[in-house]
């Protein structure tokens, strides 16, 4: 295998520079249609796709050129100075933070069950589906695990611990052992789970998620209560790493990060490398895939899969369901088609790369190459929902805040505040999807390079294997840019 | 002339041609790598006919 000549990306980097020169000469398309201003992009839309392809194609011949040695694998953190590390990492702002997240819980469900039905002047479901569940993954990717500090379920956890202790005089009885076998795999039902409220559940059409704010408290005080069992069985940090959705789901955007807490001390390592031990657990690939999977249903709902989905609702109401049965059944069927395409993808990859060495099974490697598809993840939710989070953000921090309920109430004077449309322009939004896409794809491919030299041994065998991985990456930017595309049609 | 259901069938076709578009790099790519790793099978068994 090793004297195999390394020439394949050759003829693709030919064909895709002529694109090139097609990207520069081609005039600016006329129409402009539906709710983004298409006309303002001076491409059309499969062209778009192609810069893109060769965008990837030479970040690929770049990385086997230059990049011979596995920079990623070996453990890089290092602790900054002790006095900033202590002021960030100590007991007062882990209280602060813990008690800020309860606070915010409590607020999420009160607002929910107490508040208005309208589910764009209620606090709780902006607060869950944009505030948390989008920014949360901006902070982690940039500060790191900052999650496990703001955890509600971990504060009280460990606060019922601290007071058992303080009342009986003794240490809590120890917890079960965690099996290895269940890895991450309650975090992926949990995943799922919240994936089904959100784009399955609710479908009054609200633009953030369409689940009525009485839905959000409820699952929220279901999923505390599943939370809290887990942690009096596992302990409390056994379950937050392995069983609590949110913090393995954040945590996995986390290990992209350079900032890393370990042992009280914060330090800082090469950004990736943390994401290289985090595939580890079982589950961890399940959990990427069914992230990146998700995201993809939630735009092909919108824009690709609207015409098949509305076709094969009328057949299950024509059949005599109701109109809501038929829509959730039918949204089911198509989330689930959306992992299993996802999931096909990844594993073509993987099948792939076995044409180079058999040695290691398509298990081991999907696992080994698991870590690679985060940044993928990562470039699905900053293309998918980078305006919903500029936009909704916007009513978050003030009319939202101010009046979490909906009743008309001005906590802190900014309840008469609006959501600025204007804020970042149709064109500049369409760039950002763009970059995001090609940017993670881009980053993927380096993580993927990186663990084919650690595996493989040599740049050309991990070159080769990387071919079918690149073919992958490039399926998928081309996936995430045509339902990007089709969503804003 | 066309029926309207026909017409409907091609405007409908139109609008998935565009997956082709889309796919070219895929498959230019997916092509360039299949014949590399056929061209080195040759090569390889060439030289392995040389050596004997």
């Amino acid at each position: 295998v090793s004297e195999r000549p390394l020439r394949p990306a050759l003829p693709a980097v030919a064909t895709l520079g002529a694109v090139a020169a097609g990207v520069a000469l081609f005039p600016a398309r006329a129409e402009a249609h539906g709710l983004i201003g298409r006309g303002d992009l001076p491409l059309p839309d499969w062209l778009l796709a192609w810069g893109a392809a060769l965008l990837l194609v030479g970040s690929f011949a770049a990385l086997v050129l230059l990049w011979r040695e596995p920079k990623l694998e070996a453990d890089s953190w290092r602790p900054v100075g002790e006095r900033l590390s202590g002021l960030i990492v100590n007991r007062a702002a882990g209280f602060a933070a813990g008690l800020i997240g309860v606070l915010l819980l409590v607020l999420t469900v009160y607002s929910g069950l107490a508040g208005t039905e309208a589910p764009d002047r209620n606090f709780s479901v902006t607060f869950v589906f944009v505030t948390v569940w989008l920014g949360m993954v901006v902070l982690s990717v940039l500060f790191g695990d900052v999650f496990r500090a703001f955890s509600p379920w971990r504060a009280i956890g460990r606060a019922v611990a601290a007071g058992f202790a303080l009342i009986a005089g003794q240490r809590p009885p120890a917890p079960l052992t965690y099996p290895a076998w269940l890895g991450r795999w309650p975090a992926v039902a949990g995943l799922l789970g919240f994936l089904w409220l959100e784009l399955v559940w609710g479908q009054s059409g609200f633009a953030a998620s369409g689940v009525a704010p009485g839905d959000v408290a409820t699952a929220a005080l279901v999923y505390s209560a599943i939370t809290f069992v887990g942690m009096a069985l596992f302990g409390v940090e056994q379950w937050s790493q392995r069983g609590e959705t949110f913090s393995v789901y954040f945590g996995m955007f986390g290990s992209l990060a350079a900032l890393q807490v370990r042992d009280g001390r914060l330090g800082m390592r090469r950004p990736l490398s943390g994401s290289t031990s985090w595939a580890g657990p079982a589950g961890s690939l399940a959990l990427v895939l069914v992230a990146i999977g998700g995201t993809s249903f939630d735009g092909a709902q919108e824009g690709a899969l609207s015409g098949a989905i509305s076709s094969v609702y009328e057949s299950f109401a024509d059949a005599g369901m109701s109109a809501v049965s038929a829509l959730r059944l039918t949204n089911t069927l198509f989330l689930a088609g959306a992992l299993a395409v996802v999931s096909g993808i990844f594993w073509a990859g993987i099948e792939g790369m076995r044409i180079v060495s058999t040695r290691k099974s398509a298990r081991e490697l999907g696992s080994a190459f698991a870590h690679a598809f985060i940044p993928i993840a990562l470039a699905y939710l900053t293309a998918h929902y980078f305006s919903l989070v500029v936009f909704q953000e916007q009513a978050q921090f003030t009319y939202l805040l101010s009046d979490p309920l909906g009743d008309g109430s001005d906590l802190f004077g900014t309840a008469g505040g609006a959501i600025d449309y204007t804020a970042v322009g149709a064109t500049a939004i369409q760039w950002v999807q763009f970059f995001a896409i090609v940017i993670g794809h881009a980053i993927a491919l380096a993580i993927g390079h990186d663990r084919a030299l650690a595996i493989f041994g040599n740049t050309r065998d991990a070159s080769w294997s990387q071919m079918w991985m690149l073919v992958s990456m490039l399926l998928f930017s081309t996936l995430g840019l045509y339902l990007l595309t089709q969503a804003n049609a | 002339m066309l029926e309207l259901s026909q017409m409907t069938l091609l405007a409908h076709a139109g609008h998935w041609a565009q997956w082709a578009l889309y796919a070219v790099p895929v498959v230019a790519v997916l092509v360039a790598i299949v014949v590399s790793a056929y061209r080195a099978r040759h090569l390889d068994e060439e030289g392995r006919d040389e050596g004997t």
